[in-house]
């Protein structure tokens, strides 16, 4: 293909080409125009070095966690944690209690505003988000737009986020258990079914409960979310985190606080059960909160839950790195092949 | 050193006619790009004429367009592939050859983005101030909102690709440009480039505001067609009997060719500065700097 130049002095056009079509101002067509000329000849030839980018199997596993959309299983969790400890946190509570709520509003909240400074920076479970996002929109119409129940499964997975904060980045995973397995333990206190398998699974892997217990007006004597199956489901956690993760750290979230005011009537068993609730893990608590989900209160930064995050962050400081001695030392030893060959990247 | 850059977009974005009008104001000759080696593609007179290049239908050809600008030897990577490519990468972690290739190469990025794009209804903004359009209903086809997580996720892949840390603050010189700003202007809405990608893609546009570092980031609104870009039509729709009115569009169109295209900034949304190059020379001088 030539390209040509005109170099008639009145004319804008410099370069064009020889299709019979050339940007030609003076004439309306290449035969018109006689100023044109050539300039140099394109050439075809490929100068493309066939360079190879294989990526090695290592890679690929990495790859598939790191850049996975989907949720991530706990034996997974610790690619994040090649250099820094990831943090680990899993929200608690009984059936409707505004758990899956939470999880949304924290999502929501890290674009808004917020005293804590987070920031959303990515996530290796995007299309876990978006179900979880487009559920809430749409499940059942008006506000508050509910979730869907969140429904049990044979294993624990985790959302992931990359935060930051103060402009440093946090990976934080988080995991949402179905209501109903508390539930089950309140009913029937069996150490062998399965209900109670899947709690204390949930609480070992973790290192920051987030256990929720509902504003609204709901503790009367008669109806099943009474306060004495309030009580019992403290106690039957309490029993749980002693045997399989004593040291865990706990934020008490009281949820859906918009409803606190509507709540006179029983207003003093939910004092008596929160009482219940500092005194019986006063050992591991590292936070009360008190939320009110974005479902409920749409375009207003839910207040505390960037403090949840923040607790949830802070709780598992960076570790201190100082030489590559040390770096090496951090990392665990079924990833060090990973590490060194993606160390830029992570 | 050649600076290899890469432009993507969804499909009907207008990235091709945003090309073919760079190409023209990079031929006249006070143009501070030069155009070493244009690809024939790009010098075609259709436009000139008063016609819309059609939607791409080929797929990538690997044409180069070498330019200097300010000493620098730059390259673009055409997107003569069409824009349902992109879309395809967004969704998927397994990347064809080619495209490692090019995304390993790219010193540096324009995104081309519709401002046509309707704003999504977002929990984070006030319920009155937003019109909900899909009146509850989940469907199978709604994919607004995942393609604003789509953007995310092709740009978490390409930092893996290019191994820049997912933690870091990205240095990749970004120019995001919102096309088709004159029907913004023409609706008259009150609004910025950045606003308008803010509301269309929420989540897209924290993901970017978190990672880059400022100074290698920015967004303009675009108008490559300019204000008649409306009455014009495709060629191939009118082969032998132009109508009056793409007639008519040739006349306002070629007699203009420097003052056709415009770029408003986000500072002053509604001034055009008919400079169509000034996106594209922004993102010459960060790369490789
Ligand atoms: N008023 C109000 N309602 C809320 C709030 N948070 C959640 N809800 C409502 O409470 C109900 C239960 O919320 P979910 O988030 O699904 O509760 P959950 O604990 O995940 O329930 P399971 O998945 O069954 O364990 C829904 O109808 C929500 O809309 C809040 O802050 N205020
Ligand atoms: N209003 C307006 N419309 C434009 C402008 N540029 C392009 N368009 C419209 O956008 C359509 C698509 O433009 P193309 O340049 O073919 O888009 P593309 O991104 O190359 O599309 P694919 O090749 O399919 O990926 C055109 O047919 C025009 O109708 C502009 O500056 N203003
Ligand atoms: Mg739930
Ligand atoms: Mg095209």
């Amino acid at each position: 293909m030539m390209l040509y130049t005109c170099d008639y002095s009145g004319c804008a056009v410099k370069n064009c080409e020889d299709n019979g079509l050339l940007p030609c101002l003076e004439g309306n067509t290449f035969q018109d125009c006689e100023h044109i000329k050539v300039v140099n000849i394109e050439s075809n030839s490929e100068t493309d070095d066939e360079q190879n980018y294989e990526y090695e199997e290592d890679d690929t596993d990495f790859k598939s966690i790191i850049s996975s959309r989907n949720l991530i299983k706990f034996e997974n969790i610790k690619f994040f944690g090649l250099e820094n400890e990831p943090s680990i946190a899993t929200l608690i509570g009984l059936p409707n209690s505004g758990k899956t709520s939470l999880l949304t509003s924290m999502l929501y909240m890290l674009r808004m505003d917020n005293e804590q400074n987070l920031n959303f920076m990515g996530s290796s479970t995007l299309n876990a988000w978006s179900n979880l996002i487009s559920l809430t929109l749409y499940a059942y119409g008006n506000t508050p737009r509910h979730p869907e129940r969140t429904i049990d499964k044979p294993n624990t997975q985790y959302l992931h986020l990359l935060i930051n904060k103060d402009d440093k980045p946090y990976d934080l995973l988080l995991g949402d258990t179905a209501g109903e397995i508390f539930s089950g333990i309140v009913e029937n206190n069996d150490i062998e079914s399965q209900e109670y398998e899947r709690i204390k699974k949930w609480v070992s892997e973790t290192k920051t409960l987030l256990i929720c217990l509902d504003s609204s007006d709901y503790y009367t004597e008669d109806i099943w979310i009474s306060k004495e199956n309030h009580m019992i489901f403290i106690d039957r956690l309490a029993e749980i985190i002693a045997d399989f993760n004593p040291e865990v750290s706990i934020v008490f979230i009281q949820t859906k606080y918009d409803k606190v005011d509507e709540n006179h009537e029983n207003f003093q068993y939910h004092q008596e059960v929160n009482d219940y609730f500092i005194e019986k893990f006063s050992r591991n608590l590292i936070g009360i909160a008190k939320t009110i989900s974005i479902t409920a209160k749409q375009g207003v930064p839910p207040e505390d839950i960037d403090k949840i995050l923040s607790l949830c962050l802070i709780n598992t400081p960076l570790l201190e790195v100082h030489s590559q001695e040390d770096m090496d030392k951090n990392i665990l030893n079924e990833v060090t092949s990973i590490h060194q060959h993606l160390k830029e990247w992570i | 050193m050649i600076n290899n850059l890469l432009i993507i977009g969804e499909p009907a974005t207008g990235k091709s006619n945003f090309l073919r009008m760079l190409a023209y104001n990079w031929s006249l000759k006070s143009s501070p790009v030069i155009q070493t080696k244009t690809p024939s593609k790009l010098l075609s007179q259709d436009v000139l004429q008063g016609y819309i290049i059609d939607r791409t239908q080929e797929a990538y050809k690997n044409v180069q367009w070498r330019l200097r600008y300010q000493g620098k030897e730059i390259e673009i990577e055409l997107p003569e592939y069409n824009g349902e490519e992109f879309l395809e990468l967004a969704q998927t972690n397994e990347w064809k050859q080619e495209w490692l290739e090019r995304i390993q190469e790219c010193k540096g990025i324009i995104l081309v983005i519709s401002s046509d794009k309707d704003n999504v209804y977002d929990l984070a903004r006030p319920a009155e101030s937003q019109v909900e359009t899909k009146n509850n209903e989940k469907s199978e086809d709604d994919k607004s909102l995942n393609h604003d997580l789509d953007y995310i996720a092709f740009f978490q892949q390409l930092f893996y690709i290019k191994k820049i840390s997912r933690k870091s603050k990205k240095k990749l010189p970004l120019v995001i440009v919102m096309n088709f700003w004159d029907k913004i202007l023409k609706e008259k809405l009150e609004i910025s480039p950045e606003q308008k990608l803010k509301s269309a893609m929420p989540w897209f546009y924290e993901f970017i505001n978190t990672n880059w570092h400022k100074d290698f980031l920015n967004i303009y609104g675009i108008s490559p067609l300019g204000d008649h870009a409306e009455q014009l039509f495709v060629k191939s729709k009118y082969p032998k009997n132009p109508t009056k009115k793409a007639l008519e569009a040739k006349e306002r169109f070629v007699k203009d060719l420097k003052s056709q295209s415009w770029v408003v900034t986000n500072d002053k949304p509604k001034e055009k500065i008919e400079n169509l190059s000034l996106p594209i020379t922004w993102l010459f001088e960060k790369v490789g700097s």
